[in-house]
């Protein structure tokens, strides 16, 4: 799914990934890219009439086109299958399907990134108080002690949470904000797999500890890097993935 | 033609002088100019657009008034008279002008307290606009229907501001009302699941539903869901067409008064 393939003139090339219903035209000198998204299992024949093409003018020279999966731009929110209490010196492993971003890039002398499109559309939420946080993405999937392969699809990305509680206080996991602009891609077998996320809780709230090694998971020890992460993880910094809002905000 | 007068009034060495004060004047006017641009620019974009305008505004005033006392001098003004002249017009300039010393003093007031700042959407009375910039003696804000309007910076002060945009989420509240005979609970189901299904809906902080008031022909509910405040009018309007599309669609009355009226 991620070589490079030939764009017919006028002749529209269909990928569907996911939810995600993609079209690809080369016409005149330009693509043309139109893109929605359908849950049946029956992908469409024909672009939605109703549709609207985005059009790019193509270098002399350019002959191919990739896709690249990376993953969202904004942090996730993500619940565990039922609240989870880490004891003092406790720590869990925990996977979440994340859908992944498609970044289409065109290859001629270079290649140039052209737009990036969610294979899934996700709803937003909001980590941290009511003066100030920020936006994530919100997770109807949730984080799961174990991964069975026939639960991942081609269009997910399976991140990995180790969670340690360091402090002297029991941990109640209710909601964890995974933040995946800092994360790597790997292929494993056509499945797509992060790196660790490893999550330090020290005891006091906004002083967790977050490392991102960029190595392949030991789950898949053998899987090939993809992708580099849109924001590399600045080493040491003392931040919050753990809240709960306090205030119903009545 | 007799250019003996002229001569006598601007000798050569009061011309060069005059000459050399003038080109400084060409020079430095647009330096200065030049030199506000940037630093708005290079502190607008390590801060904030308010601070921006704020150090642009502080070394303009610096520069010019460094610019003036250069001119005169070179012109070979002395600066003693016009600095007395000016103590005495000043005395006379505040006593005739309190209204305009009040604005400044409040626009300081403003600066330092920092209740909005330059793009903050603010509400002023009936007046909702997009502060363009704090001046010296007044706020400019531009309505949504485009429209200028200026505030004194006094009137900020003693008067009720609301600072729309100064927090990153905000609430849409959706007044809803059903007839007495629907179920609640379903109801409150269905205005849960627009809220769940619609994606510039937060689902943290949670939506709610609250009761607000049995009313003459309906029960009152309100639709409470946070949003971004850049998607706060789009969400607003999505969920109330919303709300409507599902109600007709779940065969749920949305009661309203009728009147009857008997032909005698």
């Amino acid at each position: 799914m991620w070589e490079p393939f030939a764009l017919p003139e006028d002749n529209p090339v269909f990928r569907r990934i996911g939810p995600l219903n993609l079209w690809l035209l080369r016409k005149s000198g330009e693509l043309w890219i139109m893109h929605d998204y359908t849950e049946n299992v029956t992908p469409p024949t024909e672009p939605p009439s109703d549709g609207i093409w985005k059009r790019w003018a193509l270098r002399n020279g350019d002959h191919s086109t990739q896709f690249k999966p990376t993953l969202p731009d904004k942090s996730i929110m993500v619940k565990p299958e039922s609240e989870i209490h880490l004891l003092k010196g406790s720590r869990v492993r925990t996977y979440t399907r994340v859908p992944i971003w498609i970044l289409i890039e065109v290859i001629g002398e270079t290649t140039v990134p052209i737009v990036e499109i969610p294979t899934q559309v996700l709803s937003n939420t909001w980590f941290g108080g009511f003066t100030d946080g920020e936006l994530c993405y919100w997770l109807t999937t949730s984080a799961r002690r174990s991964m069975p392969i026939e639960l991942i699809q081609p269009h997910h990305a399976v991140c990995i949470m180790d969670i340690r509680n360091s402090s002297d206080l029991d941990l109640n996991l209710d909601k964890i904000c995974l933040r995946v602009e800092r994360l790597s891609l790997f292929d494993n077998g056509g499945y797509l797999w992060a790196d660790d996320t490893v999550i330090t809780y020290e005891g006091i709230e906004g002083d967790t500890q977050i490392r991102n090694d960029g190595v392949t998971p030991i789950e898949v020890p053998n899987a090939k890097k993809l992708n580099e992460p849109r924001h590399p993880h600045k080493r040491g910094l003392a931040e919050r993935a753990f809240f709960l809002f306090r205030d119903s905000g009545e | 033609m007799d250019f003996s007068i002229i001569n006598e009034f601007i000798s050569p060495d009061r011309f060069e002088r005059l000459v050399i004060a003038f080109v400084f004047l060409a020079v430095a006017l647009p330096l200065v100019y030049f030199v506000r641009g940037r630093i708005r620019s290079v502190v607008t974009k390590k801060h904030s657009e308010h601070y921006g305008m704020l150090a642009a505004k502080i070394i303009h005033y610096i520069l010019m008034v460094l610019v003036v006392v250069i001119f005169l001098t070179e012109l070979g003004l002395s600066l003693t008279p016009l600095l007395g002249a000016a103590g005495i017009l000043g005395i006379a300039i505040g006593f005739a002008s309190q209204t305009s010393v009040s604005n400044i003093i409040s626009g300081f007031f403003l600066i330092a307290e920092r209740p909005f700042s330059v793009g903050d959407v603010i509400q002023v009375g009936p007046t909702i606009g997009t502060v363009l910039s704090i001046d010296t003696l007044s706020a400019k804000l531009r309505t949504f229907d485009n429209r200028f309007v200026r505030i004194p910076n006094e009137t900020l002060i003693k008067s009720e501001v609301i600072t729309i945009t100064k927090f990153p989420i905000r609430r849409v509240d959706v007044g809803v009302s059903v007839a007495y005979k629907e179920n609640l609970k379903r109801v409150r189901e269905i205005l849960l699941g627009i809220a769940e299904s619609n994606p510039l809906a937060l689902q943290e902080p949670k939506p709610m539903v609250n009761f607000s008031a049995f009313n003459a022909s309906s029960v009152d509910l309100l639709f409470l869901v946070w949003t971004t405040r850049e998607n706060f009018i789009q969400i607003r309007n999505e969920l109330n067409e919303a709300v409507k599309v599902r109600f007709a669609e779940e065969g749920i009355e949305i009661p309203f008064p009728q009147v009857v009226v008997h032909d005698t």
